[in-house]
């Protein structure tokens, strides 16, 4: 059974008199227990897909169409008050950018028993303190950064109060919006690390989004790729990395084998990763066709004008591209 | 530890400013044409009164024992000596400060809430048809000048509807004294309080109003907004809350604005605070007065900058002390 | 290589997309058009057929009518040929003021911004220590020790405002020294007065522009207060003059001090709309917000 079902979901931004086109019929499911990675370099629409899963679009983006399925109801039907009964008691979020998530001038304390009264009403002051105390523990950091302001903190603390507060209301998903960028390597690693025992110990279902491909590959079961709003492959994590399909992950591997190769014995080989590399600016306008043509080294006349549908290539390993698709 | 580092970096400058204001006083009377003793001692002094004053201020000794002399004698409260009055400049200062901060502080607390609501209401429709409007609006209110605003009322409320006083404190042939002193002058501020609102309140509103606006779009919202809390408890609980030190700051920023307006105002409305004091100083060129009353204002300004400023480190946790 | 060190200075261009741009403010629109008519009448007005502003002919308190629309004052004279003859020292005291102090604010603030360092620290605290002056009672004094001719006003005004403007100019100066083509300049060996005068100061001339319609009006209502206490230029028709005398008489002729504070509020608000327009406009941040606006 699905947990979650995304079908055909397109979303565009208004700017100034353009609209881009950040998500073109985005469909993939998430099933339970399993941790899901979205992989993608910046631009791609990761967070404009997370965003729409929660309903908390910026206000210039306009949902064109397309459903998400929970719990066999679709979020972006829900009232507002259905809504917020589901927000962060069944599907929570690590926003991305954690630096400002949090409000400048309120305690963590603060913030965090608003968010867990919001949905347990009830409890009295001694059981929330315990309930937050326990998810801090969990995240692993001191209660002590509870009477604590976030400036005070540094990236990789306000990130953990962010992966406490997410796991307040025990929900079911847990979506995390690049957990790592803007972090330093070890801590990296050790957030990666936490997130996934959480994740095996507690039995929720986890959406990590990154755009970098090795922390995909540590932690994800299946991994959906993106390019240009558009999801391009879809298949366990395994052989996704073993045998990519797409023209665009193999891509991605191969730059990210030069770049293990070249700094193998660099302590610090791991901050080239969290730099989106080269951004080549997706061509929005262009919406007929397959979106990464112009990158691509296979393209034909027929990807310019025609866009590849997503195909079952074999077991669970799907992909959108021509070469597949005789 | 940091914070003691900024207090006194921040009195520093505090000091630097009441200091460059004397500077300034200082500069304006020795470069003034003619003999600078004269001027301080008024046109209709005896040869005498000019000497002694030309004593009493080192006016003849050489520029750097002037301005020694100078700083002393402000030092110790001595402002020099109105002739008009025939009072010391400070004790007239002094006498008139509360009856005109009465008249600013209140008209400033009451635009700021003023300014604070409209603001609220407006950004939640930011950019629409209304909030353009009322943004237009507040400009054409802040190019209306004070003086002529509390003329206006006078003539409105006071002379065609006769429901307020037009001048004064008090009502001068009441002997209430009391409660009934005190609501009659509450009653005679009514008008002149409502002036000095009325050309602060677009301060407040335009400074409110885009500090939520951009405090809507942080982050943090929509944090709150994706763990299930509804827009309007976000808004009341984080945004506003986020939104409130920069309208307090203004106070301080702008207190030379409003202090001014408010001498003008008391002009108008025969109030009896630093305004007339000047306005009658002007008249009989009471140089003296007019400076002290320039210093006042001035260090008044600083200290309240100063004392904003050090507010604002107590309340905004993000301070760094810079 | 030439042309694209020239890009950044195309003048008229630049205007044109302002233009443009201020087009959709309506506020800032109106504001405009309002102001062109405060300035043909400044322009024209002696070519009006209008009363002499000074004469005393007419009987004394007349209520607007047909042949006085603005009624007569204490003296007799003509109060619309006076608020419109008044045009000339609002507008005069507000333009030279603003003049001045864009001079000296662009001075000042350019040096701090391209020199940066000690100077830089020492002209930064001199600006930060001056706006905490209140400008309105040093000018008083200063006019009131040193004559009110409308001259003295505007150069008072301006020399002590000009702070705002550097602040500006220093910050505009600042991000811009950064930018490539200010840096090939630098490679092709221009002199730092050059590269001051005709490549930085030009290409932040937009938000001072903004700053200084905003202070043409502050200095309008600066002087209208200055004259409202008598302190204003004793030979020219102001404004704050006509108000002041129809302080005593509000009891009865209301008209004598209601026309002239109207002109004020005219005038100084078609400035105000027009400045803030123009700020929100330059600001960075309305460019995101694009369509928003
Ligand atoms: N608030 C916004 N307004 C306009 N365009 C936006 C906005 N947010 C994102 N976009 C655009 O939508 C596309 C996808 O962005 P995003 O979802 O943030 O990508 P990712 O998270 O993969 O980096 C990008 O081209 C981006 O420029
Ligand atoms: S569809 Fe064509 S352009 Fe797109 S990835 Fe496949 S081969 Fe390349
Ligand atoms: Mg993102």
């Amino acid at each position: 059974m699905n947990l979650l079902e995304l079908n055909e979901i397109s979303v565009e931004y208004q700017l100034g008199k353009n609209n881009i086109l950040a998500l073109s019929n985005v469909s993939f499911s998430m099933y339970p227990k399993e941790i899901l990675g979205i992989l993608g370099e910046s631009g791609s629409g990761k967070s404009t897909l997370a965003l729409t899963i929660m309903r908390a679009l910026p206000k210039n983006a306009r949902i064109i169409g397309g459903e998400v399925i929970f719990n066999g109801k679709n979020l972006l039907n829900l009232s507002e008050d259905e809504l917020n009964s589901i927000r962060w008691k069944e599907i929570s979020i690590i926003p991305q950018n954690s630096m400002n998530s949090l409000s400048p001038v309120h305690k963590i304390r603060d913030q965090l028993r608003d968010i867990l009264l919001l949905h347990e009403p009830k409890l009295d002051e001694k059981e929330v303190i315990n309930i937050m105390e326990e998810k801090l523990r969990l995240a692993n950091i001191s209660e002590d950064v509870l009477d604590k302001f976030p400036h005070q903190l540094s990236g990789g603390m306000r990130q953990r109060i962010l992966i406490a507060a997410s796991l307040l209301c025990n929900p079911e998903i847990i979506i995390a919006d690049e957990p790592t960028t803007g972090l330093d390597v070890v801590t990296q690693y050790q957030i990666l690390k936490e997130l996934k025992n959480l994740q095996s110990a507690k039995g929720f279902s986890m959406m990590i989004i990154s755009h970098d491909i090795s922390v995909i590959s540590n932690t994800s079961h299946r991994t959906v790729v993106m390019y240009g709003g558009k999801v391009v492959e879809i298949g366990p994590s395994d052989s996704v990395v073993e045998s990519p399909l797409h023209p665009y992950t193999r891509m991605l591997l191969e730059v990210q084998m030069e770049i293990s190769k070249k700094t193998q014995n660099e302590l610090h080989s791991r901050t080239n990763f969290n730099k989106p590399h080269k951004s080549v600016g997706v061509n929005f306008t262009h919406h007929s066709g397959c979106p990464f043509v112009q990158r691509c080294p296979f393209a034909t006349e027929k990807c310019k004008t025609e866009a590849p549908t997503l195909l079952k290539v074999n077991n669970d390993h799907y992909v959108s591209c021509f070469l597949f698709n005789k | 530890m940091e914070w003691k580092d900024y207090l006194l970096r921040r009195s520093a400058q505090l000091l630097l400013t009441v200091f460059f204001a004397l500077i300034i006083n200082f500069l304006i009377i020795n470069l003034a044409p003619g003999d600078p003793a004269a001027l301080m001692a008024g046109e209709l002094a005896t040869k005498e009164y000019i000497e002694a004053v030309r004593e009493r201020w080192g006016l003849n000794k050489p520029i750097p024992e002037r301005l020694v002399s100078y700083l002393l004698n402000v030092l110790q409260g001595n402002l020099g000596y109105s002739y008009t009055y025939l009072q010391s400049v400070s004790t007239l200062i002094a006498e008139r400060i509360p009856v005109t901060l009465l008249l600013t502080l209140t008209s400033s607390i009451i635009a700021f809430f003023v300014g604070l609501l409209l603001a609220v209401k407006t950004s939640q429709k930011a950019f629409s048809k209304v909030d353009l409007f009322v943004s237009n609006m507040m400009l054409t209110i802040y190019s209306i000048p004070s003086f002529w605003l509390g003329l206006m009322l006078i003539g409105i409320f006071g002379v065609a509807l006769r429901i307020f006083p037009t001048s004064g404190m008090v009502n001068v042939r009441s002997t209430g004294s009391g409660v009934f002193l005190i609501l009659d002058i509450a009653y005679h501020s009514i008008l002149p309080i409502v002036t000095l609102a009325t050309i602060q309140v677009p301060i407040y509103y335009k400074i409110a109003r885009n500090t939520i606006v951009e405090q809507s779009s942080e982050d943090y919202v929509s944090t709150f907004l994706m763990a299930g809390m509804s827009t309007s408890s976000i808004f009341k609980k984080y945004v506003l809350r986020n939104s409130l030190l920069p309208p307090v700051t203004v106070f301080a920023l702008h207190l030379g604005y409003v202090l001014s307006g408010a001498a003008l105002v008391e002009v108008v409305f025969g109030w009896p605070g630093m305004g007339r004091l000047l306005l009658s100083a002007v008249y009989s060129r009471d140089y003296p007065l007019i400076m002290g009353i320039y210093l006042v204002t001035s260090i008044t300004v600083s200290l309240a900058n100063f004392f904003v400023d050090i507010l604002y480190t107590l309340l905004d946790p993000r301070v760094r002390y810079k | 290589m030439k042309s694209k060190l020239k890009s950044d200075n195309n003048f008229f261009y630049k205007y044109l997309l302002l233009w443009n741009r201020f087009k959709n403010y309506k506020g800032g629109l109106i504001g405009f058009y309002l102001f062109l008519v405060v300035i043909f009448i400044a322009l024209f007005v002696p070519f009006l057929p209008l009363c002499d502003p000074y004469s005393i002919k007419f009987q004394s308190f007349l209520p607007p009518s047909f042949s006085h629309p603005f009624g007569t004052d204490e003296m007799g004279r003509d109060i619309f040929s006076r608020v419109l003859w008044g045009s000339r020292t609002s507008l005069s005291v507000g333009f030279g003021a603003a003049l001045v102090s864009s001079i000296v604010g662009v001075l000042f603030g350019s040096l701090a911004g391209y020199v940066g360092g000690k100077l830089d620290e020492l002209l930064s605290r001199i600006i930060d220590i001056f706006l905490m002056i209140p400008a309105f009672f040093l000018i008083l004094l200063i006019v009131a020790i040193y004559g009110s001719s409308i001259y003295y006003v505007m150069l008072v005004i301006g020399l002590t405002t000009w702070p705002s403007t550097a602040r500006i100019v220093r910050a505009q100066i600042l991000s811009l020294k950064e930018r490539e083509f200010i840096y090939a300049q630098k490679v092709i060996g221009s002199s730092t007065f050059r590269i001051l005068f005709a490549h930085l100061i030009p290409n932040s001339i937009q938000p001072i522009f903004a700053n200084s319609i905003l202070q043409v009006a502050s200095a309008i209502l600066l002087e209208a207060g200055l004259s409202f206490l008598g302190l204003g230029d004793p030979n020219v028709v102001s404004w704050g003059k006509m108000i002041y005398s129809g302080t005593s008489y509000i009891f009865t002729s209301w008209w004598i001090a209601f026309f002239p504070g109207i002109a004020i509020v005219v005038t100084v608000a078609s400035l105000n709309l027009i400045g803030d327009a123009l700020v929100t406009i330059l600001s960075p941040k309305t460019e995101e917000r694009g369509a928003y606006a």
